[in-house]
């Protein structure tokens, strides 16, 4: 998309509050992959030490877990910044609040679900019924292995 | 002094371990079992690693589901095969850990010094061999002023000296701060100058005097 319609899109979006609600979509889409990654990536052998950070003053710990979440969620940050610079411009203050309000509380669910990773560890490494279904049934051409 | 009541550690239902009741003092424990038996899934679990149930508490009442911070601080555990982010150092994993253990510069200087890390202390991880590996995951167990340090399979992998140094440490912390220690191994222990209080067996789902 060339500039002037990136611009265009913003406009639309901030034009009605509830129009709003299509970026925030997105912007929760991309949350619950964060989310996602984040569960996988603590349950990985070589990230086990990063458990201690449980002993770390509350404060130090929030600071660490918020700016990782700051650092994983800066695209849907950025794009939130041009959305809000989109609706200073307009004076469209309602659509300004939503989006301030959406980020922040997305950001802040975020961090809050780090925080509890690292709380509440869980390694434990199940095969589901319908993968061992799978193992029973098959054994992998050497070719998958690679694609897998 | 460490309690366990009635633990059980499950998956899906499926029970893989149950202990009805057990007392460790400081000291040293060897937990044998054959492979699968259940020892890394015990050992994680009282690490706080793994969830379970049961009543798992210090002699002073904390309690590893009623205060899982306060216990798992006074808790070190060193994996079997031990691995670790490749872009980071032996000095960046000894730097946050002595940091979240209240561990002093000195005792950090000190670990590092006994097991000669400090030789390749500036390199990646990526770079390490398993036994180097295995010296920073063990240096980072002593950390701080545990109670109940966990050593999963702690002689693999690990060169002479380095043996004599982990068996002194051991026998200095369980001498100082009254440490309980839990080792797994499958190399014989008898022969080493460890002073051990009892050798337990993982057998039939349970733990036992071997």
């Amino acid at each position: 998309m060339r500039d002037v319609e990136h611009i265009a899109m913003a406009e639309f979006f901030v034009s009605q509050v509830y129009l709003v609600l299509i970026p925030f979509s997105v912007w929760t889409l991309y949350g619950l992959k964060i989310l996602n990654f984040n569960t996988t990536c603590l349950r990985k052998p070589e990230n086990q030490f990063f458990y201690q950070l449980l002993f770390f003053s509350t404060g130090s710990r929030f600071l660490i877990c918020g700016l990782i979440v700051t650092v994983q969620f800066s695209p849907a940050l950025l794009y939130g910044f041009f959305l809000i610079a989109t609706a200073v411009k307009y004076n469209l203050y309602a659509s300004l609040f939503m989006i301030i309000g959406g980020l922040g509380s997305l950001g802040l669910a975020l961090t809050f679900h780090f925080n509890k990773l690292i709380q509440y560890p869980d390694q434990d490494k199940k095969t589901s019924r319908f993968i061992r279904r799978i193992n029973q049934a098959i054994i992998r051409p050497y070719p998958l292995f690679s694609i897998e | 002094m460490l309690y366990l009541k009635n633990f059980t550690k499950s998956y899906s239902g499926h029970s893989v371990i149950e202990i009805p009741q057990i007392e460790f003092k400081p000291g040293v424990y060897w937990i044998k079992g054959e492979n699968g038996s259940g020892k890394t899934t015990l050992f994680k679990s009282l690490a706080g690693l793994h969830p379970c149930q049961g009543e798992i508490r210090f002699d002073d009442g904390i309690d590893l589901h009623d205060q899982p911070v306060e216990f798992r601080r006074l808790v070190n555990y060193a994996e079997a095969e031990p691995v670790y982010p490749g872009f980071l150092t032996a000095r960046d994993l000894i730097h946050f850990v002595g940091k979240a253990k209240n561990s002093s510069q000195q005792q950090r200087d000190s670990l590092t010094t006994k097991f000669g890390i400090n030789a390749y202390a500036e390199n990646s991880c990526e770079t390490y061999s398993s036994g180097m590996l295995k010296k920073v995951s063990l240096s980072l167990a002593f950390m701080g002023a545990p109670r109940l340090i966990i050593l999963d399979e702690p002689l693999i992998t690990l060169d002479e000296s380095a043996r004599k140094v982990l068996f002194d440490l051991i026998k200095s912390y369980t001498a100082e701060y009254k440490a309980i220690v839990l080792l797994s191994s499958h190399q014989l222990l008898e022969d080493s100058s460890l002073q051990i209080n009892q050798i337990l067996s993982i057998q039939n789902k349970t733990l036992q005097p071997a």
